[in-house]
Order: structure tokens, then sequence, then C-alpha cells
């Protein structure tokens, strides 16, 4: 017997918001590869992820 | 690759360079103190008139939130008080120093914007540490004056350098020093003695990508953090900014708690734009 469940809302982004998320996810991607690459860790760099990914929409 | 510049060569350009506006001089002078009066400052403002447009505009921008339109320096020095108009006056003035030169390669616009990013950034940090505020404001925005410096005396090695730097995906510091010989930190304190800032100051821009805690936990460490912050929060519009690395030391000593930094950022961004609409950057 299959139940039914009522399915998790999905977030409808605009073409605006899912320019800045993609902008926003690549600039962090350069920065983490970059890092990596020279060895230069950054406590700032955590905490900037941190905050970018929760203002994102 | 590499095209010296010596350090002769720098002192012989920044000595030609034409010299700053005699008021600017004087507020230079009087930073992080009251050694200047309102009437002395709306006098001279009085001769210049496009620095006191130029400062007028900022006053009325939205990052103060006036709710009457400032008319006058008298008016600004009235409702802003010295300390703030001093800021605005000198911050007007020092982005006048270097004229915006077409086809050098150098986005000005870039980095104006990561300037104010980080006097946004040096003003909030330097409260919190309860440092001066302006002087904050005041080393952030001038922390990299050397690249302009650089960029506009030295136009076709700079470009090289910064075709260098995206190449290697570097830090423009380390792509400067293995291009030029040199890099910002020194020419821009090479600029600022010439500007007869203080020696305070002129140390902080000196060592601001090498800061160490012989320095105490001060104006150089405030500059550096200042630049890893704005670069943090991309503010500069260029698409592979990097965050230069903080050393342990300075972090422990000086960076804000997790939570601060995240109130930090979210207040920088809110003031942000007023701040480059109102300097048209």
């Amino acid at each position: 017997m299959s139940e039914t469940y009522p399915s998790e809302p999905v977030a409808v982004l605009s073409e605006a918001q899912q320019a800045k998320q993609e902008q926003v996810r690549l600039e962090l991607e350069h920065r983490f590869r970059h890092c990596l690459r020279s060895g230069c860790i950054s406590p700032l760099l955590h905490l900037m992820i941190r905050y970018k990914m929760r203002s994102l929409p | 690759m590499t095209c010296a510049i010596t350090p002769d060569q720098v002192a012989a350009r920044v000595r030609d360079l034409p010299p700053l506006p005699a008021i600017l001089i004087e507020l230079i002078g009087s930073l992080g103190g009251d050694g200047v009066s309102s009437e002395a400052v709306a006098n001279k403002l009085s001769q210049d008139l496009g620095l006191s447009a130029k400062t007028l505009r900022m006053a009325n921008s939205s990052f103060f939130g006036m709710t009457r339109q400032i008319g006058s320096i008298s008016d600004a020095l009235a409702v802003l008080g010295l300390r703030t108009v001093r800021t605005l006056v000198l911050t007007a003035g020092l982005m006048d120093a270097f004229k915006q030169t077409e086809g050098i390669g150098f986005d000005f616009k870039v980095f104006w914007r990561h300037a104010v990013g980080a006097g946004l950034c040096g003003r909030l940090l330097a409260r919190d540490l309860g440092m001066d505020s302006d002087v904050g404001f005041t080393v952030g925005l001038l922390h990299d004056i050397g690249t302009l410096a650089l960029a506009c005396l030295f136009p076709n090695e700079y470009e090289r350098t910064l075709v260098w730097r995206r190449q290697n995906d570097l830090l423009l510091i380390d792509a400067e020093t293995a291009v030029l010989g040199t890099d910002h930190a020194q020419v821009g304190a090479v600029l600022l003695e010439r500007w007869h800032f203080s020696p305070v100051l002129v140390e902080a821009i000196a060592h601001h990508h090498a800061p160490a805690m012989h320095h105490g936990p001060g104006l150089v460490g405030l500059a550096h953090l200042s630049d890893a912050f704005s670069h943090a929060l991309a503010l500069s519009g260029q698409d592979d900014e990097v965050v230069p690395p903080t050393p342990t030391e300075i972090w422990n000593a000086m960076a804000p708690s997790s939570d601060r930094c995240m109130a930090l950022f979210a207040e920088v961004e809110s003031e942000f734009d007023g701040v480059c609409q109102a300097l048209q950057v």
C-alpha cells in the first residue's frame, strides 16, 4: 500500500536570483581553489562562505 | 618577465606629482586628533569649489540618512561634526589625486570600490577595537593607494603585472614583487610620506600585507583586516578576487567574534552602495 506525502515546497527563484546564486557560487569556488592551491587558509574565508551561503535566496 | 622598478624611480615619480591642496595637508596633519577648527575648515574649503561640492554630495548621500538637504560646508560641520566632515573632505580630495586615465589597462572603478569597502570595514573594525573610526576609515580607504600610484606612474609595467597576476591566479602583491621587484605597499608608504601622513599611518600602509605582532594590535593589523574583509566580501566587482591570508596571531588578537563578523559583513554590505553612489564609483 503506497502512501502519498505532500511534496516539499520548492522555492522558485527568479532569473536574477539564479544569476546571483551562480555568481556567488563561482566566486566562492574560485577562492576556495585559490586557497587550496596557495595553502593560504583563512578563518575569514570560512566565515565568509557561511555568510554568503546564509544570505543566498 | 621582470621589469624592475627601483626605489629611486618610484621616489622621483612620486616627487613629480602635483602637491595636494593646502586644506588636505592641514587635515592630514590633524587626523586622529582635533587640531583644526571648524571655522578654518569652512574658510579654506570655500576657496575650493570642486572639493566643497564633492564633500556636500557625500554629506547628502543616503549613507548619512539626512532628512533635510545639507546646503553648505558650515551646515555640514554643524550637522555632521568636524571629524566626519574632515573624513569626507579627505576622501573627496584624495580620490582626485590620481585622475582616471583611459587605456592603461587598470580599472579605476574596481580599485575605488575595493578601497571604499575597506574604508567601511576599517571604520567598523576600529569602532569594535576601541580605535578612532575616522582613522580606521582612512587607513582602509588608502591601504592600496600604492596600486593606483604604480598604475598611473608606470602604466606599461603595471599592465604586465596585471596580466601576470591573472594568468597565474596570484595575490596582487605577489605578482608585483615578481614582475616589478617592488609592491604597492612600499609605494603607498612613499606616497603617504610625501603627503605628510603620520608615521603610524605610513607604517600601516607599508606593512598591511605582512602584519606581525611586533607591530602590536594596532593600525597595521587594522589596515590588513580592512583589506582582507573587503576582499572577502568581493565588493570590488572583480570576478577573481582572492582573500589575502591573515596571520593567526593577528586574527586571534584583533578579529571580532564569528557572530560579530556576520553582523559586520551585513552592515558593510548595507552601507556600501550608498557610499559608492555618493563617490560616483
